[in-house]
């Protein structure tokens, strides 16, 4: 999906609780209801209840191909893992538990299955990942639900109904209702998902591991607990599903039903919940209503009609139906308001204190460097791209770093950061040697960051990115995301509070829901500023901060920078072209050619220097100089 | 579980008796369309002629064991009645081998519907429908049933959905129906898997029919019976196992079970191959294996030694291996335990490696017609629960059975000429027919006042009689509701019109 | 022993020509296609109903299987591919996806999931170890190994070849220098679809039955084989062909018994991982090697 293309935003509240609530209640009454009138014949509840599985796994692919960008061609092979589990877990020859344990049961061996796909998928990228996929799911069909222990071979495995003292959901009808509870209570679950620092951290994964690795994401550590999620989720829909035919075989999750699933999420809408479940409900529901309105010769044409769907929209559309109903929603509010003003280019950044979340940063005894880089050599194959580079930045100066292309400035930057490792060399941030810390846990000591093309997730908003860039100053678990009870609510209600402060200070509010891939590309660069500082780090790290800009909105830039070293009292190591900026703003000045560091000192001096000079016109230096 | 064995005594047996069971029991079948493994069916041998006087007299019961008898007579109604069974004492269920003998059973059928009707109707024995329950599906005007079957290898034999309802056809056009009652059947898919088959029958649950018919699948029926115990359906079943059926009332079967059909294997292999080593391919699946159990409990008795045992996925495709294991396990029979289709690829695949011991398998035209002379290289061997059929040979082992298949053919000349009875699929298109119409008697002997209970009265007063010239005898008063342990042994041979099909060589072997 | 190298090479052969199709698509258009399984399977029930229905001979039937999926190659690289320039190759490989379920439900809709039987073409055969070999088996493996190698120096020494080969890299500039882009993809996709229909008809003999999804079981495998052969090696397909052709029979041979079903799979799930993530390591091992060690960590 290319960054900008559509503007999908994470809806900003799901269901509010008491419609929660309503849902329950729907889901509980409605099918019993409607199953004693003629409405609801007891096959078509069976397909109901067949439909609600499948939605209830299509919203986990959602969560592994939707947020987190990680494509899984196999899917139905966790949903068989719950459906076989919850079998042997509550069937009556095997363990004999209560029909709730093998839901749990289901969802537990669901996310370990996909823990272990997960783990090769750590270093497999994108086509290989798929291959892999593809494999896993031939291998639960055709190989693990046929073992007699598990599957009981072509017998299949037997799952009985749950019951609660005598009586049992054996009615149709009746299991509906479990069935759409179990949908609704994972459609909620995955609402807060997104509301929660997990889903903003897959989003961030799935747009830009740097961007996501420098807002303090453990790359790595997301990848697979994304995994875990969705395999945990297509455990239950693989519960429900399961127990609503009584006996499932390994035939039912076939390599083409993970295919299938597929299709759904991407017809739906990657990232859409509504329209993967919309569009689930739809390709279950649609060989029944065809053969009710064409009569059964049809049969097998509605798969044909389901195949030429999906081509055709991946074709037109390759974010899905939920995609084009945003295009549509986007022209439409485009066509009614025109776009608002600019906001002003000096931003007032607050001063918010450290995030309770956040540990204080190290205190540094006087005199010592925040920032002490030694010796760095990075090397691509044959090129020697940074050559013994050292610098030192101290606290409360604005300090630049500046060369021409190709000398190696940006490549610095990520071996300082973590972002890539250098072959030698060490980097030591507030006293403390960082140099075998990767990205993210240096982000957390108190560094932020920007990049050249802009450090943010172009697909989310304005807020969304001020959120997710908060990520470390939130350190709720995961029970407390899913269920929004507890040390959550407190955190989102912290960087909610400094995201409205850092809004308002840039002047960004009507811009607050706008994804930041359609604002300019100097409103981009201040969002981007406003999101590194939103933790309060001790050091920052902008990598050509004015590139693009005019140079009245440069001398904005000037202005911001220097409140950030005055007003907030940060640390600043900055890349730039720009001279005059460079020399109004900077307290002391770095310059490389070639990989290596070729002068340093205060800045009107060096970049008098005859190899400054040469540096970057190459020839004999100009007599006259260049003056502040 | 029903308790009750109520041999032919009570009056109102009698009475009910004179009202049904006129011809005689035979190892029915389910009347199951797309039969794969078996067929339920019917077998031939029994019929034998008449020979046992028609009854008439009285002597129900009599003849004290096993009641057979009472029937009587005439009474017949329906249609293929005929003749009053056996009297007098044989029959009935002694053991057996009730090949030939007449044994009382029998009518020969004939079609002939005898008008009869009986004296008035005693309240039912069985209580195994609630009052609410009783009358599903049956109205005076018409019967309702519901098939699961697996219709989706209906093409692979060479057969369409329409060909497997041709009997009721002719039975409604011809005859009105049973008793005025014109039998309405509706067919569901089940795919051959158990889900699928599940899902069938809750479709046939929401048009509520009398009963259930449960096609060939030793996979899909237990799933089924776990449904219609929940759901209270009527459930006639193709053959499947015995385990996994404690405490369960409303499944019914009139064929042989898994277990008894693997032991009819070893068997049929201790007659011809006494002390050989035998290989075994089976299908791995909790519904298969205990045939193959009931084989190894046996096999000793006839001094036969299982050299290989390999078990395969349903459908595995490449059978290189297993046949390569076969061959160096120096198995001179191998027992092939899976179904038709899976049968017949692995033949040809054995063919291929040039291995060629005994085979023993479910024996189909399907198989025999496809290998063509490759199935007579050695012949193959084979044990069902249905009777053989060639079209047009009557001679022979077919002779017993002869005219059901001359009426068979001419109801199909007149209904669907387009069938290819020669072909890979007229004896499924047979052992289908000859279900249906065991079926048609037992409905026609439960009555005028037709409810469930009392059909369920019908096949437990089954005591060693066949319902049709074509099937083997039944017997349900063992547990009430399975009635046959009864199968056929054939061989392939090459038949009059030069294709490879398979006959009878001995028919109702009881156990 | 030598049985297990004879059923592996039979085999072998068969996910070699599927692999090299997956390499050929790949390298010459970037694009992953998962569809080249079905358009087999296509292909197999189009010779089926030729020779069956039709009744024409046996070669007759294959010449008409292998055209019929060169056009369905060459016709979804018009109607589809060429629409999706602009996508990035995971929307097309799930486009194929889409390809795929498009395929398997046109052949429900018109064969049914019965079973059907092509017979096979003779009956003459050579035993080796124990196991018959028939031609078909040889010729697949012969073929395999000759396109391998035929395609290898098609793409290095031809103009044609390196115009592909240029293609897959930048497109836009191989259209400046005026080489008929839209020409290229369409021989390649169409070279892929005949090459899945070639392996399709070569293993159907031994398998015996051809239902819906036939052929992709035995794709998928031509797939992994590629992805180990390094996706963009012709040789490296060939030999990972035949690397989990004789994998999977030692798998079978070794635990076949035991009723474990599936172990094609098993085997082709296993040899992927270790080949994809040891080749993954393998630079960070290599760097750990030479790299000195790195001082101790110092603090300011």
């Amino acid at each position: 999906m290319t960054a900008v293309s559509v503007h999908r935003r994470l809806p900003a509240r799901g269901l509010p609780v008491p419609g929660i609530v309503v849902a329950l209640v729907l889901a509980a009454l409605l099918p019993p209801l409607l199953g004693s009138t003629p409405l609801l014949s007891d096959p078509h509840a069976l397909l109901l209840c067949r439909a609600s599985g499948i939605a209830i796994a299509a919203i986990s692919l959602n969560i592994l191909m939707g947020y987190a960008g990680q494509i899984s061609l196999g899917q139905f092979a966790f949903v068989g893992v719950g459906a076989f589990t919850t079998g042997i877990v509550t069937g009556t020859h095997d363990l004999r538990l209560p029909w709730l344990a093998g839901v749990v049961a289901a969802a537990a061996a669901g996310a370990l299955l996909a823990l272990l796909v997960g783990l090769p998928a750590l270093r497999l990228r994108g086509l290989y990942l798929a291959v892999v996929t593809i494999s896993v799911a031939y291998v639960g069909w055709q190989s693990l639900f046929r073992v007699e222990r598990i599957g009981g071979g072509s017998a299949g495995k037997v799952i009985p109904r749950p019951y609660v003292g005598g009586w049992s959901f054996s009615d149709n009808a009746t299991y509906l209702s479990l069935a759409l509870i179990a949908l609704v209570v994972v459609w909620q679950v995955d609402v807060n998902l997104v509301r929660s620092r997990f889903g903003r951290a897959f989003q961030a994964v799935k747009a830009d591991e740097k961007v996501a690795a420098s807002f303090g994401v453990d790359v790595a550590r997301y990848k697979l607990l994304a995994f875990a999620l969705s395999g945990a989720v297509a455990g239950v829909g693989g519960a429900v599903f399961g127990t609503a035919f009584g006996t499932v075989t390994g035939d039912d999750f076939q390599y083409s039903t993970s295919l299938l699933l597929v299709v759904i999420v991407v017809i739906g809408g990657l990232g859409s919940r509504a329209g993967v479940v919309a569009a689930a409900f739809f390709a279950v529901l649609l060989p029944d209503v065809l053969i009710g309105i064409f009569g059964s010769g049809i049969r097998g044409l509605d798969l044909v009609i389901n195949a030429a769907l999906l081509v055709f929209t991946i074709a037109r559309h390759p974010d899905g139906m939920a995609g084009a109903v945003a295009e549509a929603r986007e022209k439409r509010a485009r066509r009614r308001g025109g776009e608002p003003p600019l906001p002003p280019t000096r931003p007032n950044l607050p001063s918010l204190g450290r995030p309770s979340g956040m540990p204080e940063p190290r205190r540094l005894r006087a005199g010592r460097p925040v920032l002490d880089v030694a010796g760095i050599n990075v090397r691509f194959g044959g090129l020697q791209a940074v050559d013994n580079a050292s610098l030192r930045v101290d606290r409360g100066t604005i300090v630049g770093l500046m060369g021409p292309n190709g000398a190696g400035k940006t490549t610095l930057f990520n071996a300082i950061t973590g972002a890539l490792r250098p072959d030698s060399g060490r980097v030591a941030l507030l006293g403390q040697d960082v140099s075998d810390l990767p990205a993210h846990a240096r982000a957390a000591l108190g560094v932020g960051r920007t990049f050249q093309l802009i450090g943010l997730v172009k697909g989310q908003s304005v807020y969304e990115n001020l959120l997710i860039a908060q990520h470390l100053a939130a350190p709720y678990g995961l029970g407390s995301g899913l269920t929004r009870v507890g040390a959550s609510r407190w955190y989102e209600r912290e960087i909610r509070e400094r995201a409205d402060k850092t809004l308002e200070g840039l002047g960004f509010q009507r811009f607050a829901q706008t994804p930041v891939g359609r604002l300019s590309h100097g409103q981009q660069r201040i969002v981007e500023i406003g999101c590194a500082l939103v933790t309060s780090p001790e050091l920052v790290l902008l990598d050509e901060p004015s590139a693009g800009m005019s140079p009245a909105a440069a001398e904005d830039l000037a202005a911001t920078l220097r409140d950030i070293r005055d007003v907030l009292g940060r640390t600043v190591l900055l890349i730039e072209h720009n001279v005059p900026l460079v020399l109004d703003v900077t307290d002391e000045l770095y310059v490389m050619d070639a990989g290596r560091v070729i002068a340093n000192g205060e800045p009107v001096e060096v970049v008098q220097r005859p190899e400054v000079v040469t540096a970057y016109l190459g020839t004999a230096p100009v007599r006259e100089g260049v003056s502040a | 579980m029903p308790t009750r064995h109520r041999p032919g005594r009570s009056s109102a047996v009698a009475v009910l008796a004179a009202l049904a069971l006129s011809t005689v029991a035979a190892c029915s079948s389910a009347p199951a369309p797309a039969a794969l493994e078996q067929n339920g069916g019917t077998s031939n041998g029994a019929v034998p002629g008449a020979s046992g006087a028609p009854g008439a007299a009285g002597t129900t019961g009599t003849t004290g064991t096993t009641g057979t008898g009472g029937t009587t007579a005439a009474g017949a109604s329906g249609p293929g009645a005929g003749t009053a069974p056996g009297t007098a004492g044989t029959a009935g269920g002694t053991g057996s081998s009730r090949v030939g003998t007449t044994g009382g059973s029998t009518a020969n059928g004939g079609s002939a519907p005898r008008g009869g009707g009986g004296p008035a109707v005693a309240a039912p024995r069985s209580t195994l429908f609630t009052a609410a329950e009783d009358r599903i599906g049956i109205t005076p005007s018409s019967i309702t049933l519901c098939v699961h079957a697996a219709l989706t290898y209906a093409q692979a034999f060479g057969t369409k959905d329409t060909d497997f309802n041709v009997f009721w056809q002719a039975l409604n056009t011809e005859k009105g129906g049973i008793l005025g009652r014109k039998v309405n059947v509706t067919y569901e898919n089940d795919n051959y898997t158990p889900t699928d088959a599940v899902t069938a029958a809750t479709k046939c649950k929401a048009k509520n029919p009398f009963m259930l018919l449960g096609g060939i699948g030793f996979d899909q029926i237990p799933a089924v019976r776990n449904y219609v115990e929940q759901n209270h359906m009527f459930y006639l079943h193709h053959t499947a196992t015995i385990n996994g059926t404690a405490g369960q009332k409303y499944s019914f079967t009139e064929l042989p079970t898994v277990e008894r059909v693997g032991e009819a294997f070893a068997q049929l292999a201790g007659a011809k191959y006494k002390g050989a080593k035998v290989g075994i391919i089976e299908r791995d699946s909790a519904n298969w294996s205990p045939g193959v159990q009931a084989f190894k409990r046996i096999a000793p008795r006839y001094g036969i030694k299982v050299v290989k045992d390999n078990k395969v996925a349903q459908n595995k495709g490449n059978y290189t291996q297993d046949i390569l294991d076969m061959k160096s396990a120096g198995a001179d029979v191998v027992w092939i335990w899976l179904n038709a289709l899976e049968s017949t690829q692995l033949l040809k695949q054995a063919k291929a490696q040039d291995f060629n011991p005994h085979w023993l398998l479910f024996p189909f035209n399907l198989t025999s017609q496809t290998l063509g002379s490759d199935a007579m290289n050695p012949p193959l061997d084979g044990v069902a629960m249905y009777p053989a059929y060639s079209k047009g040979d009557y001679a022979g082992t077919f002779s017993s059975y002869a005219a059901d298949m001359k009426e068979f053919e001419a109801q199909y000349r007149k209904y669907d000429p387009n069938a290819d009875l020669s072909g890979i699929g007229g004896d499924l298109l047979f052992l289908n027919w000859v279900g249906q119409k065991a079926l048609a008697v037992q409905l026609a002997q439960c009555g005028k006042d037709c409810t469930r209970n009392r059909m369920v009265d019908v096949l437990e007063s089954y005591k060693g009689q066949a319902p049709s010239r074509s099937s083997c005898p039944l017997d349900f008063s063992g547990d009430g509701h399975r009635g046959s342990v009864d199968v056929n042994f054939m061989t392939t041979y090459r038949s009059p019109s030069g294709k490879i099909n398979w006959r009878n060589t001995s028919a109702c072997v009881g156990p | 022993m030598g049985q297990v190298l004879v059923l592996g090479l039979i085999s072998g052969g068969i996910y070699a020509i599927f692999a090299l199709g997956v390499v050929l698509v790949f390298r010459g258009t970037g694009v992953l296609s998962f569809a080249q399984g079905e358009i087999g399977t296509v292909a197999l029930y189009f010779a089926y109903f030729l020779v069956t229905k039709q009744h024409l001979p046996w070669a007759v039937g294959a010449i008409g299987a292998i055209a019929l999926a060169t056009l369905i190659g060459a016709a979804f690289e018009y109607g589809v591919v060429r629409r999706m320039v602009q996508a990035d190759p995971v929307s097309t490989a799930v486009a194929t996806v889409g390809v795929t379920l498009f395929l398997l439900a046109g052949e429900f809709f018109v064969f049914g999931a019965s079973p059907r039987d092509l017979p096979a073409p003779t009956r003459a055969g050579v035993e080796l170890f124990g196991v018959r070999v028939t031609p078909a088996q040889i010729a697949a493996l012969l073929l395999a190994l000759a396109l391998g190698l035929g395609l290898q120096s098609v793409l290095r020494r031809t103009d044609f070849g390196l115009g592909i080969l240029a293609a897959a890299q930048d497109p836009t500039a191989v259209r400046l220098v005026g080489v008929p882009l839209s020409r290229l993809t369409l021989t390649i996709w169409s070279a892929g679809a005949a090459l899945s229909g070639l392996a399709a008809l070569l293993v159907e003999p031994t398998v015996g039955f051809i239902t819906p999804g036939y052929a992709s079981e035995l794709f998928i495998v031509g797939l992994a084989a590629a992805v180990i052969g390094g996706l963009t090696s012709l040789p490296g397909a060939f030999v990972g062909g035949v690397v989990l052709g004789i994998a999977e029979a030692a798998a079978n041979h070794w635990f076949g018994q035991y009723g474990l079903p599936g172990l094609r799979y098993v085997v082709v799930l296993v040899v992927m991982l270790v080949v994809l993530l040891g080749r993954s390591f393998a630079p960070d091992l290599r760097r750990r090697l030479e790299q000195p060690p790195r001082p101790a960590g110092v603090t300011a």
